[in-house]
């Protein structure tokens, strides 16, 4: 019995494992932990990071399409090429001269987004996109907006998976439009559709297209009708109307109106100082018609935005003549 | 009579030590019989367990001061990690800064509400800025703008050459790091076609 006892001591300490082992488990189970964990946090710290750097490049990388217009009326066209797929979210307000805001997020090595990034606001730009738009190929067109002097310069972002066809015959387009679109060589604007081809019809004439462009003139003003929203465009509006969301087009057309009326005002102050120059009283008088025919988009109409039209170009030509130019 | 008394207590001193041993053989017989074994095993293994708890001691003291380096191994590397991260991200979060400043430099000489407009004839194809429309924005437009210079410092339009003047577009506080680019400053010369410029700065301050 003494024996059996003995016994049983001696395999109950064999039967529990020591304490070095004991430690060594729970020592090495923390050690795991806390590195995926650290390796966890590490992934998508980096991935916000890499997303928080991308949206302060991508307003830089925007900078010289916004400063075009400084050298002429030209348009410019390029593909920004992100290191990986992102999600761009934008938004808008129309607030005094307004902003825009922009987050994105990026796709990371296991196909898993990162967190949105704070908002950053842009002030200084016209951006025409979508809401949301998904990509890694943006194609960047920019055009400077005048009426009839320079504003600013619009940037319109096309992303790769939106593709837009032309679908009238192209004389039916007008030429200007044409010609542009040809040389800008932009791979999701295309004339003409073919069979069965799943793409956002642009039309000069059919209102059944998806896009709908009722021009006036050489369609330097008119309406496009996009579903059920009619966005009314002057001068290089056009493209901002056609590659924007119906709420991001109407919101930056607030900001540029308001930024016209400032510009406005700053030519009459200037007018003021060579007032005994000869045709510049006639220059305000037709610069103050000019701004007050400056509406914002829930008040502006078809016929609205022509006479906004019409007035810049008579303003341009009063300026053109005058002795002094104000602009 | 004396003999007979030393007899008597011999003999009693003899049944004490008998009964002495008598109690110690019982006592020894008693003991012997219950726990010889444990008796036998309780001297040896009360001073091995003795030995063996100190040893346990030593471990486990030894684990801990293990253990406790370990924390402080870990928390030394995280603290390490954290403060390269740290200045990694300081570091591009000032060229940033120093691109937005350099960015905001050409924006300025691109705005409308600066830039030479078609008025100045040939000055606008250089790098050229109104001076008017810089006196009537400084005086006039510096509020409705604000927002455009938002986390700079400052943006000042200086004329250096011929005559020394100060035009301020955005003031909040006096930047740490500067910079600047020439630019010329033109004006209407009162006759059409006529304009006279002078040589300026644009000067971007950004905090520290």
């Amino acid at each position: 019995m003494i024996s059996s006892l003995q016994h049983l001591i001696i395999n109950k300490r064999a039967q529990m494992p020591s304490f070095g082992w004991i430690f060594a488990i729970i020592l090495g189970i923390a050690i795991l932990f806390f590195a995926i964990f650290f390796v966890g946090r590490l992934i998508a710290g980096g991935g916000y990071q890499q997303a928080a750097e991308l949206v302060y490049s991508f307003d830089i990388l925007l900078n010289p399409f916004a400063s075009i217009g400084g050298v002429g009326e030209v348009t410019l066209s390029k593909t920004i090429s992100m290191p990986s797929e992102i999600s761009l979210k934008m938004s808008c307000d129309d607030s005094g001269i307004g902003k825009q805001g922009i987050s994105l997020r990026t796709r990371g090595a296991f196909g898993k987004w990162s967190e949105y990034t704070p908002e950053k606001g842009i002030y200084d730009k016209y951006i025409f996109t979508f809401s949301e738009s998904e990509g890694k190929r943006f194609y960047v067109l920019s055009k400077s907006f005048e009426l009839p002097f320079r504003v600013e310069d619009l940037i319109f972002i096309i992303t790769e998976d939106i593709k837009y066809c032309f679908i009238d015959n192209e004389e039916n387009i007008p030429s200007e439009i044409k010609n542009e679109f040809k040389a800008l060589e932009i791979p999701n604007v295309k004339f003409g559709r073919e069979q069965g081809e799943d793409c956002t019809s642009i039309s000069f004439r059919s209102s059944q297209a998806d896009i709908y462009v009722d021009c006036k003139g050489e369609c330097n003003s008119g309406t496009v009708v996009k579903g059920e929203d009619e966005l009314y465009f002057a001068s290089s509006l056009l493209y901002g109307a056609i590659f924007s969301s119906p709420s991001m087009y109407k919101c930056n057309f607030n900001r540029l109106m308001e930024r016209l009326s400032l510009l406005c005002e700053i030519y009459d102050e200037k007018a003021k100082k060579i007032l005994d120059c000869q045709g510049v009283q006639a220059v305000r008088t037709k610069l103050n018609a000019f701004k007050n025919s400056i509406e914002k988009s829930d008040k502006m109409t078809s016929a609205k935005i022509n006479a906004l039209y019409d007035n810049s170009e008579e303003l341009e030509d009063e300026n053109t003549y005058a002795s002094c130019q104000v602009f | 009579m004396k003999t007979h008394m030393r007899h008597a207590r011999f003999f009693k001193m003899m049944n004490k030590m008998e009964a002495k041993k008598t109690r110690r053989i019982e006592y020894s017989k008693k003991c012997c019989s219950n726990n010889h074994l444990s008796n036998q095993l309780t001297k040896p293994k009360h001073l091995s367990h003795h030995l063996t708890n100190k040893k346990a001691q030593i471990k486990i003291q030894e684990m801990a001061f293990v253990l406790l380096a370990l924390v402080f191994l870990f928390i030394l590397a995280f603290l390490f990690f954290t403060r390269l991260n740290l200045s990694n991200i300081e570091k591009r979060t000032a060229e940033l800064r120093e691109e937005r400043a350099l960015s905001v430099l050409g924006k300025i000489s691109a705005m409308p509400e600066l830039r030479c407009s078609a008025s100045l004839g040939k000055a606008t194809e250089t790098l050229c800025l109104d001076k008017s429309k810089i006196e009537i924005f400084s005086e006039k437009f510096t509020d409705e703008y604000e927002n455009i210079w938002r986390g700079l410092s400052s943006v000042k339009i200086l004329e250096v050459f011929p005559n020394e003047e100060e035009y301020i577009i955005y003031y909040k506080n006096e930047g740490n790091l500067s910079y600047s680019n020439f630019v010329s400053l033109c004006q209407e010369g009162g006759e059409r076609n006529e304009y006279r410029c002078s040589i300026g700065m644009i000067l971007v301050s950004l905090p520290a």
